[in-house]
Parts: C-alpha cells; structure tokens; sequence
C-alpha cells in the first residue's frame, strides 16, 4: 500500500515536470515576421524593416495581413517596424524590448534585400549571419528589390482581401507557369553562392507605380519580346503595387546583373523547371501580327558538355511543344506545311533568346544555366573538379543549343475563314 | 552477477540498429561529408564491412565461451585481475561514450528546438528517463526498442520520401568524392560508427547462445549500414558537397526543407520524434552495458543501489564539454574514427591471449 501511495505521488509529481517543455510559449505570445527587409543603415550597419501582420478574428477564423478594408495607410503603419542595428539579433532585442509580443521568425515568407545591398557584395555576410538564426527558414523566398525594401515591403498590400502570406508564397509558386522569376529559395541562395558548380539567381521585384502605363504617344509601334523587361518596368496599372519580375544575376555574394523576365523563361527552360508558359511571336507572313503560343516542355533538356580542349564545348537540346491559341492574321496556319513554318520560327526565337541570354551570362561570367552540374560528372574526384575550375572555364565556353518545336493543336478552332464584308471577301 | 531476463533476436536486433543508427541524425553525416565529400554514402558500407568483420572476433570468443558474457571471459583468460581492469577500461569507454552522444543530444536539441532550456535541465530531465529504464532492466529496454523501431522506421522513411522532390542527383557527383584512398581510409577507420554491436558482447547471457549473437551482430550492422548508408544519400542529393558539411544536423535540416505546397511544410516535429527516441535506447543501451560490467567487476548482485550513483556520473561527464563545438569536433570525431581499439580490439586481444593459453569454455549445445 505505502509502495502503491510513492508511486502514485512520484508519477504526479514527473506529471507536473512534464507538463510543458521550458521554452514553452503559447501561439498569442510571439509576433510572427510575414517579411524582412535589409537595406544599408544611415545611422548604423543594417536598416531592417519588419512586416508583421495583425492577427484578428474574421468571422469563424483568423484573418491577418489587414484584409479588413480598413485604412490601408494606418494598417502599414501598425504592421511595418523598420529600425537600424547593426545585427539581427540586436534589432530582435531592440524590438522585443518595444512590442509586447515576442518577434517569431518561424513562418517567415520572404527576405527582401535592397539591390544597393546585393551589388555592394555584403549579401554573403547577411545570409550567412541569418542561416545560422534557428527560426529562419530555408525554404524563405529571397527576392532583391529596386530601390529599397523597407519602401517595397511598405507597399505589400493584401490583394483581393487575402492575406499577405498567402500573396507571397503564391507569387513564388506561380514561377513555373509564369517562368518570368526563378524559383530559388534562401536555402539555394546559401548553398549557391559558395559553390564551385552553380551559382545564384535570385527574385528581381520592385514597387511598380504604373507610369510605365502610357496614357498618350504615337501608339503601338512594332513588336516587341513580351516579358523583356524588370520588374518595376512592366506596363500595368492597378492591382498590387508590387510586382516580381526578372531575376538579379550573383557571382559568388555579389550582385553582378540582371535579367529580364524573358531572359530568365530561357534560363528556366535550360534549366527545365518550365512547366508551361506563354509567347508571343511575330506572325512570320504577317509581321505587324503576332501569334500567342501556350508552350510546355516536351522533354527535359539534353546537354551534353566537351571538357577535351581547354575551352568546353556546351550542346543543348531542347523538345517544346504547345497550342497555337490565336491568329490574328487568320493565315491558316492549321494546315501541316504552315505549321512547319510557324514550327520553324518559334524556334529560331528560342534559339536566339537562349543565345542571347547565354551570351550576357558569358558576359558576366556567371554560368545562371547550371550547365556546371552537367560538366561536374565528368569528373572522378572533387580535387580534380575543383582543380579544373569550372566558375573560371564558363566564360570562355562555345555554346551551341537546337530547338525542336511542334505544334500539337491550334485551339477550338482548326480551320480558318476569310472575313466577309461589304468591301468583298478580306 | 546480475540476473537478466532473456529476450529474442528481434528485440536485441532492434536494440542494437537503434543504437547505431541514431548516430546518423546528428553531427556524423557533417564529418563524413568534410572527409570524403560525396562518397559518404558508399563510405559507411566500407565502415559496416570492417565492423561487422571485426565484431565476427567478437563472436569467435563468445563461441569459444559459451554462455558467457564478455565480462567472464575477460576474468577466465586474462585472469581476475587483469580481466577486471580490461572489463573497467569497457566501462569507462562506454560511460563516456554515453556521456558525449547525450550531451551531442542536448546541445542538438538546444540548438534547434529547445534554446531557451538550460542545457541541465534537458540533460536532467533526460537521465530520467535513462535511469528510469535502467531500473526496469536490460529486457524492457530490448523490448522497448522491438517497439519503437517500427515507428521510428516509418517516421525516416516519411522523412526520406518527402525530401524526394528536393533530390538532386548531379549533388552526388564527383562519386570518388575526395579520393577513393581517403574514401577507403576513413571507411576502415570510422568502423567505429557500428562499435555500439561490441554490446552483444556483453549481453550475452541473454540471449540464445553464439550463433544467435552472430546472426544478431551481424543482421543489426547489416541494416544499420543500409539505414545510415540510406540517410548520407538523401542528404547528399539535398545538399551540396560544399555546405553540407557546415550542418550541425543535416537530417534535421533535410525535414525542415520539405516543401509541398502551403500545407505540407515545417515536419521537423517528425525528426524531432526520430531524435529524442533512438537517443534516449541508444544512452540508455550504453549506460546499461556500463552498469552490467560495472557490478560485474565489483561482484554486485543487486544493481539498484548502482544506477542513481552512475547516472550521476553520467550527468557530471555531460557537463565537461565547454560548448557545441568542443562536443563536435574534438569528442565526437575522436570516438568515431579511434573508437574501434576499444570496441573491436579488446576481444580480438582475448582471443588470441584465449588460443595461446588454450582457455576454453563449454561447447555450444545444439
């Protein structure tokens, strides 16, 4: 009985002991950071800016990021904390000491770095200093933005009531069916930037205020690439403020370019992490018409890679395929000859897109193509790799990529009709 | 000599895969990545080839003596005295090894879970537990390891499959990795990582004679082999030579990278289950095989008084480390690649003294 009556008040006392684990804290305790942004300090190293949404009750649910139609100035005001530190850890603190709540970086979904930050090449030591942070994550979205990212993570509105969050992570995902900004994520970004066989694209956004949207001037004059352009240079009006497009270009922690949201569907489709995308060409009979083509990859890329000369010979073989989805010119390009030819013309577009996007990354001597985790198997050991230095041969590299492109249907329409008016058939 | 319960192959094998394998889910995959680079995963089949070569020594002996444990054996041919001492210098080891595969546990945990919790408090809260299981005895601790196993193997698995997606196979090129002569060289030398088999050895009693403890040792480092082997490939294709060796704990990090779609992201608490678990069997293994040679030694009948004292002891050797990096790279690598002379070495050193002096127990029946 006595023995019954220890145990019993020992189990109850190991009941109190594990009731909760010391560093236990309840879910109302902490303010979760939705955004980070890094701009250089004016009074001290860092400038860090913080988006952290209110959570509220929304009907049955809990709603954040201010979808409550509220005044959106007042709301910026509430959930944007910007200070200067000199370290994370320190503007952490700082904050903590301020707000009532404990700063949580756990559900973080973006890290916004200034472009001024990224070509100055102190990236490396940012990221390094916030991969070691326990909270932060390494599936985060890293986007470099034009102009400073406290003003970008400022402009981040909820779209069409919802959350914040959810904006962002979806903007990332959509990058595979978009392929205008690449899909990289904090984790890439570390494990890029100090390797000897990739190196690191990253986000391009910026605040787009809408004046690239021309109101007047002498109207459309001539065709040009669609999705050739920077985020923060895209002709839109309206909707959110800020947009992701293109992609910022590092060697090693130090951003050395750019590239457009064309330039990286090619990079993307080399890569093949394109699932399906849309272009525009120019009509080939027609020039002042266009034809829009849903394409989708039809193989994964070839690439076969020559390290027998000192400078390496890179081959792309690349199989697309996709739907004609309109003709405006309404030359029947349906019948099997024509289509050859628009076959043929989508792909010297690409051809000459990847040439040229290869050609600017020649340039920059940065190998965005990966084509390094091709050449790397040709190598038995990593000093021999190493030795070979691939980062040094890219620059020096000939290139050469075939494009094969089939049509596979042209829509709901398969025959196309002249258009009959009072002036005669057209 | 204490009296223990006899269990089956399945519960000792499981106990032994347990206390090999947890090894996997902290610092080791780092180290093996900064010796050999990319060649990791085929490395560690080269360490369980060694092991398992060098626990079949193991097996010669306790065949030699049948039905006796290691402990015994030691006293029958080395004599009491020097047989005590070698039984000591084991007890020792196996202490320390506990010792710093805990604080491994505690500083891991503190790190990526835990950062606010004292370092004592885990460990404090941990002996308990350890010590909990040690009173309950070597059966419950076999049995509790027949248990969890499949659970634990389904949750690395889960872990595994889900980390799929963020494979990438040119990550496991150049496949020499450093060299196949360093490949080669750390492969025999870290034949330590499955030295935990050495325990069979003394746990003999317990279990149904020689040929059992072969096929036990050998099964238990044949599947610790493929489990390890299995984990430093998956995380070799997540992440690249160049940084993996940077991870304080690769796997976990490897949970934490799991991405599918908005819902099914941030399964660490899966990996966290994995851990504590084959860390608590893989401790509490060790501390029990300490004990066992411990009132062997010193002829004690009755380990109760033995264990609040030697859990002390434990928790007091936790604290000699000064820090994370202290544990990582000074103790852990020392175990894993000079931890072999005392695991393997030993019974090779009995048997040859065993076959000189022509010492020999009762033939094996059956």
């Amino acid at each position: 009985m006595g023995k019954k009556l220890i145990l019993s008040v020992f189990i109850i006392f190991l009941s109190l002991l594990f009731s909760s684990c010391f560093d236990a804290r309840e879910v109302g305790d902490y303010a979760y950071v939705s955004m980070m942004g890094i701009d250089e300090g004016v009074t001290d190293k860092l400038r860090l800016t913080f988006h952290i949404p209110e959570f509220k009750i929304s009907g049955s649910g809990t709603d954040s990021g201010g979808g409550d139609g509220g005044d959106e100035e007042e709301i910026t005001e509430k959930e944007v904390i910007t200070l200067e530190t000199s370290s994370l850890l320190t503007g952490v603190a700082i904050l903590n000491s301020s707000i009532p709540k404990l700063l949580n970086f756990m559900h973080m979904k973006a890290i916004i770095v200034s472009e001024k930050i990224a070509q100055s090449g102190k990236a490396g030591e940012i990221v390094a200093g916030l991969m070691r942070y326990r909270q932060i994550r390494g599936i985060t979205s890293v986007i470099i933005c034009k102009g400073t990212a406290q003003e970008f993570i400022r402009a981040i509105k909820p779209f069409q009531g919802g959350l914040i969050t959810e904006n962002i992570e979806e903007l990332a995902m959509r990058s595979e069916n978009t392929g205008f900004i690449p899909d990289f994520t904090f984790r890439d970004m570390y494990n890029r930037i100090k390797s000897p066989t990739t190196q690191f694209l990253c986000n391009y956004g910026a605040v787009n205020d809408g004046k690239n949207l021309k109101e007047d001037g002498s109207g459309f004059d001539g065709y040009k690439i669609p999705g050739d352009y920077l985020a923060g240079d895209t002709p839109v009006k309206g909707g959110p403020k800020i947009e992701l497009f293109g992609s910022a270009i590092f060697d090693g922690d130090k951003m050395v370019g750019t590239l457009t949201g064309f330039e990286t569907q090619m990079v993307r489709i080399i890569h093949g992490t394109l699932k399906r995308a849309a272009f525009t060409i120019q009509d080939p009979l027609s020039p002042d018409k266009i034809i829009p083509i849903e394409v989708k990859e039809f193989e994964k890329p070839k690439i076969k890679i020559d390290l027998s000369e000192y400078k390496p010979k890179i081959h792309v073989e690349i199989k697309l395929e996709g739907d004609i989805t309109s003709i405006p010119s309404r030359i029947h390009y349906e019948d099997l000859k024509m289509n050859q030819v628009l076959e043929q013309v989508f792909e010297k577009f690409i051809e000459s897109g990847i040439k040229r996007t290869f050609l600017k990354a020649q340039e920059l001597k940065v190998d965005i193509f990966d084509f390094g985790r091709t050449a790397i198997r040709q190598f038995w050991t990593i000093p021999q790799w190493e030795e070979y230095n691939w980062v040094e041969r890219f620059p020096v590299s000939e290139f050469d990529a075939k494009v094969t492109f089939t049509i596979r249907r042209t829509g709901k329409i398969i025959d196309s009709e002249p258009i009959i008016s009072s002036e005669g058939k057209e | 000599m204490l009296k223990e319960g006899k269990f089956g192959y399945k519960e000792a094998t499981s106990l032994i895969v347990i206390t090999i394998s947890s090894k996997a889910f902290f610092t080791s995959p780092s180290s093996v990545t900064k010796l050999v680079g990319t060649a990791g995963w085929y490395m560690t089949l080269i360490s369980a080839a060694v092991a398992a070569l060098m626990f079949l020594f193991l097996y010669l002996v306790l065949k030699r003596f049948s039905g006796k444990n290691i402990m015994e054996i030691n006293d029958i041919v080395l004599g009491r005295f020097a047989g005590s001492l070698l039984s000591f210098v084991f007890c020792a080891f196996l202490l320390i090894i506990a010792s710093i595969n805990m604080r491994e546990f505690t500083e891991i945990l503190k790190v990526f879970v835990l950062p606010e919790s004292p370092p004592s408090y885990i460990m404090a809260i941990f002996l308990l537990s350890v010590v909990s299981l040690a009173f309950a005895g070597l059966e419950t601790l076999a049995r509790y390891a027949k248990l969890l196993i499949y659970l634990l193997g389904a949750g690395f698995i889960i872990v595994v499959l889900l980390s799929i997606p963020n494979f990438r196979m040119h990550r496991l090129f150049p496949i020499l990795g450093r060299g196949i002569d360093k490949t080669i060289i750390n492969g025999i030398l870290r034949c330590s990582f499955y030295g935990d088999a050495a325990l069979l050895g003394i746990i003999a009693v317990s279990l149904q004679g020689a040929k059992e403890i072969k096929k036990i040792g050998l099964y238990g480092i044949f599947i610790s082999g493929l489990i390890t082997s299995l984990s430093l490939f998956s995380f070799g294709m997540v992440f690249p030579y160049s940084t993996a060796h940077e991870l304080a704990s690769p796997m976990y990090a490897m949970a934490a990278n799991v991405h599918l779609g908005g819902f099914l992201q941030h399964l660490e608490p899966i990996f966290v289950f994995l851990w504590n678990f084959t860390s608590f069997i893989e401790v509490a293994a060790l501390f029990y095989g300490a004990l066992m040679i411990y009132c062997h030694i010193f002829r004690i009948t009755d380990k109760r008084p033995v264990i609040l004292p030697m859990g002390t002891l434990l928790f007091c050797l936790n604290l000699i480390p000064k820090g994370i990096h202290d544990v990582f790279s000074g103790y852990v690598q020392t175990i894993r690649t000079w931890g072999w002379i005392l695991y393997f070495l030993p019974s090779i050193f009995v048997l040859i003294i065993a076959v000189i002096r022509k010492k020999k127990g009762a033939s094996e029946s059956g």
